[in-house]
């Protein structure tokens, strides 16, 4: 990376108060990005994924507290902002688009009136031009007869046309990153297929950079620069996208690149990670969260935070015994 | 609105004969359970002994079974006749059709207040839940439904008028000291605005204030409670998190985006609650000494006279059944998804 980071994550850590405890979600979780770069965050469910891009764009529910740690987007911090100026980051800096697209729109409102909502809501148009505008997008994501399309409710559409409309409206005005989370979920294949390309070209057409939050590692390996492997609100692994598939150092991450079926898998040798998540609640968390399901963990691995490791292909691992 | 034919509603209506028919069984029925004998209590002269008192009851057609007299009233309704009132010797129609604009009036003026302050204190708790008005919110809500109407138009009698005195005498609808407007709509708000009468005007519109808000504060709960909870469901709903994570105002994601969906659950309940408000009208209309159809009933209720009871009780069911098709068609028009066959 030789530009400037355009979003940098420092030391975050993000808990959740709930009646059962504290669910201590992120820990120390650190990650750059520079301009149009693309990033996978994979992980199972559960491990923070989500959680993070939450916390980047300040959305996160009201029983989460920032604990620690900070982001800055474009060298300024911007996890103490209050809602007013987060408002303006959201729409033209970053935007985000989320699976079940059908529910992530507004269903009684016309996805042109949404459209305008989103242009209106950061520059000053007019109705007729936001109206021409939306028009625009939704022939930007390739959704035919986009005048007449204006005037559909959500309900009248397919979840792939709807998730075009979901890219729609992310892409209005033009941010410099977009966070999809899970964005094909619930679709199916083809039209996940012609999402992702639709969403990769839009992205490298406006040199937008893109974080691609999924458990499908293959949609990750295919569409990413560098992947951020995440467990239990840890990140243990970032590297270009070959070297974490290929030679991956955490267990974690080996674990899971080995549980990526091939063509010749069946279910008897499909491989699985063994255990499970622990509970983010639990008091006596270890420093990696996944020792306890780590075939190689030491007993200092529950005690002391793991260092970074660097590996021969530029990929981070955080771990005492790293792999090769 | 293409969606909403009229056949619909034609159909809608033709659905509601049978509940209207099974209301006039009933309300005939159950007005002849009262241990009361109209024929002795209008028969109430000094000189009246038991042979006039059968008389009367002969006259009054009383003396037939049941079945009879209900066979008689049906067909009277089939020719538009409610009978007869035997303590105004009026028409029932006729009372009622007078009475039923001062009803309305207090019912919608009620209603218009209740719905003014209930829906924006819903929508405020909702997009703060926990802080110092929602708590107030919800003691409003408990307190509105532990107090009866009755008795807060007591207390609000007692404070404002005998107190305070900033509240006019709780005795008229109007000032009977000023000049009166022709009556046009009957509401007399309206026909004293539209004639110009503007001290009357005033006059009016003070003698509404306690009345209205006394059954504003009973609507008030069911309405603050839904307004909220709606509120509450739709501001989780993954449609508002998209609105926020593209930058909308927070105005515009509360009013627009949450508001809106919330709308469907809140106008049901507002619907039950105007229709039961018409209900309730009855006591708070006789501790108002408010000449509307509701004291007009209670005044027959105790007087054992049928007719204007069974009238007001129809004239209550066919509001009911109209509100509940209002309801269903604004629903409709609040909601795309919504379909109506």
């Amino acid at each position: 990376m030789s530009a400037a980071p355009l979003l940098e994550v420092r030391e975050l850590s993000l808990a959740f108060r709930t009646r059962g405890g504290t669910v201590r979600a992120l820990d120390r979780v650190s990650l750059t990005l520079g301009p149009g770069e693309t990033l996978g965050i994979v992980g199972e469910s559960g491990s923070g994924k989500s959680v993070l891009a939450y916390a980047v764009m300040g959305l996160q529910d009201r029983a989460g507290r920032l604990t620690g740690g900070a982001v800055l987007w474009r060298g300024r911090r911007i996890d103490r902002l209050g809602e007013a100026a987060l408002r303006r980051l959201r729409g033209p800096e970053m935007a985000m688009i989320f699976q079940s697209p059908r529910a992530a729109l507004n269903p009684i409102r016309r996805i042109g009136d949404q459209l305008a909502d989103v242009l209106r809501a950061h520059r000053p148009l007019g109705r007729a031009a936001a109206r021409a505008e939306a028009a625009a997008m939704l022939a930007q994501v390739r959704i035919p007869d986009p005048a007449a399309r204006l005037a559909a409710y959500p309900f009248e559409l397919s979840g792939g046309m709807c998730q075009r409309v979901m890219i729609a409206l992310a892409l209005a005005c033009a941010p410099a990153l977009l966070i999809a989370d899970e964005p094909t979920t619930g679709l199916d294949v083809t039209t996940q297929a012609a999402i992702m390309d639709l969403l990769r070209g839009l992205a490298r057409g406006r040199g937008m950079a893109t974080i691609l939050i999924t458990h499908d590692l293959g949609l990750a390996a295919a569409h990413c620069d560098r992947i951020a492997v995440m467990h239990a609100g840890q990140l243990v692994e970032t590297g270009p996208t070959a070297a974490v598939f290929a030679a991956p150092l955490h267990p974690y991450a080996r674990a899971l690149a080995r549980s990526v079926p091939g063509p010749e898998t069946t279910l008897a040798t499909l491989e699985t990670v063994p255990g499970s998540l622990p509970d983010l609640s639990a008091p006596d968390l270890p420093a990696c969260r996944y020792a306890g399901r780590c075939p190689q963990a030491q007993p200092r691995c529950r005690t002391e935070a793991p260092p970074a490791v660097p590996g021969a292909a530029g990929q981070v691992a955080r771990c005492w015994n790293p792999g090769p | 609105m293409g969606r909403i034919g009229a056949r619909y509603v034609v159909n809608r209506m033709l659905a509601a004969l049978p509940v209207l028919a099974g209301v006039v069984v009933l309300t005939f029925v159950l007005v002849r359970l009262l241990p009361a004998d109209p024929a002795a209590f209008f028969a109430s002269g000094p000189a009246m002994g038991p042979e006039e008192i059968e008389a009367l009851r002969r006259q009054l057609g009383l003396d037939r079974t049941i079945p009879e007299q209900l066979a008689i009233y049906v067909r009277g309704l089939l020719a538009g006749e409610l009978g007869r009132s035997l303590v105004t010797g009026q028409p029932v129609a006729a009372d009622l059709a007078a009475r039923l604009p001062a009803s309305l009036e207090l019912t919608v003026a009620a209603f218009a207040l209740a719905v003014a302050v209930a829906v924006p204190l819903g929508v405020l708790a909702a997009a703060r839940p926990g802080s110092l008005l929602d708590h107030l919110v919800r003691l409003i809500a408990a307190a509105g439904v532990a107090m009866p109407p009755f008795v807060t138009g007591l207390v609000l009698i007692h404070l404002f008028y005998v107190l305070a005195g900033w509240a006019p005498d709780p005795t008229s609808r109007s000032d009977p000291y000023l000049p009166s407007s022709p009556p046009v709509t009957g509401f007399l708000t309206i026909d004293t605005a539209l004639d110009g009468n503007w001290g009357q005007f005033r006059a009016v519109c003070g003698r509404l204030v306690l009345p209205a808000g006394t059954m504003a504060l009973f609507a008030l709960a069911p309405l603050v409670r839904m307004t909220r909870a709606a509120m509450l469901d739709v501001l989780t709903a993954d449609f508002v998190r998209t609105a926020r994570a593209l930058g909308l105002s927070r105005a515009r994601i509360l009013l627009v985006y949450a508001l809106r969906n919330a709308l469907v659950p809140v106008v049901t309940t507002a619907g039950m609650v105007l229709s039961y408000m018409l209900g309730a009208n009855v006591l708070v209309e006789k501790v108002f000494a408010w000449p509307g159809i509701g004291s007009y009933a209670l005044d027959a209720l105790v007087a054992s006279d049928y007719a204007p009871v069974q009238g007001f009780v129809l004239t209550v069911a066919a509001i009911f059944v109209a509100l509940n098709l209002g309801v269903d068609l604004l629903c409709a028009a609040a909601d795309p998804r919504v379909g109506l066959e």
